[in-house]
């Protein structure tokens, strides 16, 4: 049990660490990750991302994976590096239904809401 | 105030009608909206604070290394903003060296700027706000500005110690809360809070630049919102949706 809650850890630095692309020009965005009862909500911040065109999504049952191009290419950091894509890989909370993947882009924040699956079930007692 | 020091780089008059807070706090709502108060109205800094209990962390501008924690002064007004999220161990400390210094210079109002979480923030057009004061003369201003009053509840954050400390002391504050966005900034709200502070103080603000400016802003403050969530994870923030047992 141990072993794998720092095999999880590790999988999660090495995700969140790949996200910094800095070679492909790619930012990681402001993530907020909400695990409700029955779903898992996402919700991204991303200024410079204009259109729902402008954002590719894939989700399996563990995973959300969220690709969107800048309109205009911002210069960031120390090195003045420009960057012109949001990139990010996220493990989800719980497993979800991938079929069930629903999102929405209002004023430059997407939202994801991802249905869980049912793991539970309830048991009639006669 | 032991452990935390306000060193003057220039002389600050007494008796200056108000001072304006903006921490990182919710949605940075404070902080982007005195950053460009400062920049609007031409600001000079004129102090900067100086503690231990603050992270071992100067910003970088054009080159030259500056005080991260600072305060600018102009016509009748001071401004205090922060360019690091304040660590909670060091709030207690500093609202009450701040508000020490603030009573020495018999300021006449102290204004503080945030933002509270709503969760249909993604729906709301013109975030709105509310205000809350430590003084029934205060409260009135408040309501003669037509801003709503926040009746119950819970404040929490920086500016919650600033405002108990006030009213500990008999000075008069007020703090303009806009519904904003809980983890990212929110430029939009910044702006509402800034018409809210140009109705109560007469100072005219023209918040158009700062609205069309909005995604640089979020992409230049995304650092000092990580810093910022790490920093409310541990002041009760999730306290302002609640409610408290007493009513008035």
């Amino acid at each position: 049990m141990k072993l794998s809650w720092i095999f999880d850890e590790f999988e999660r630095i090495f995700e969140e660490l790949s996200s910094w692309g800095l070679e492909e020009g790619c930012l990681e965005p402001l993530v907020n990750i909400e695990d409700r009862d029955d779903e898992v909500v996402v919700t991204v911040d991303l200024p410079y991302v204009v259109g729902k065109e402008d954002i590719r999504l894939e989700v399996t049952e563990e995973t959300l994976e969220l690709d969107a191009r800048m309109r205009k290419g911002v210069r960031w950091g120390a090195h003045e590096q420009e960057f012109d894509r949001f990139r990010k890989s996220i493990t989800l909370p719980a497993r979800i239904d991938p079929e069930s993947a629903r999102a929405f882009f209002r004023q430059g924040v997407l939202k994801v809401l991802l249905k869980k699956k049912r793991r539970r079930y309830p048991i009639k007692v006669e | 105030m032991e452990g935390v020091r306000i060193v003057e780089l220039k002389p600050v008059e007494t008796g200056l009608k108000y001072v304006v807070e903006g921490l990182p706090d919710t949605g940075l709502v404070g902080a982007i909206a005195v950053s460009y108060l400062v920049g609007k109205l031409n600001l000079e800094e004129v102090a900067y604070i100086e503690s231990e209990a603050l992270p071992p962390v100067v910003p970088v501008h054009k080159g030259l290394v500056n005080e991260p924690f600072r305060i600018y002064g102009g016509d009748d007004l001071l401004v205090v903003l922060s360019e690091i999220a304040l660590p909670l161990t060091s709030l207690h400390q500093l609202s009450k060296a701040l508000v020490d210094w603030y009573q020495r210079k018999s300021v006449g109002l102290v204004i503080t700027i945030t933002g509270m979480p709503v969760g249909n923030r993604l729906e709301i057009e013109k975030p709105k706000v509310f205000g809350v004061a430590t003084d029934e003369e205060t409260l009135k201003l408040i309501k003669g500005s037509g801003i709503s009053v926040f009746k119950e509840g819970y404040l929490a954050g920086p500016y919650a110690l600033t405002m108990r400390e006030c009213s500990r002391r008999g000075l008069r504050s007020l703090a303009i809360i806009s519904q904003s966005f809980l983890n990212y900034p929110d430029p939009g709200a910044a702006a509402s809070s800034l018409e809210a502070l140009s109705r109560l103080t007469g100072i005219r603000i023209d918040t158009t630049p700062l609205l069309e400016k909005s995604d640089e802003i979020r992409v230049k403050a995304r650092d000092l919102m990580r810093q910022a969530q790490a920093s409310m994870k541990r002041m009760g923030k999730p306290l302002e949706k609640e409610m408290p047992l007493m009513y008035g």
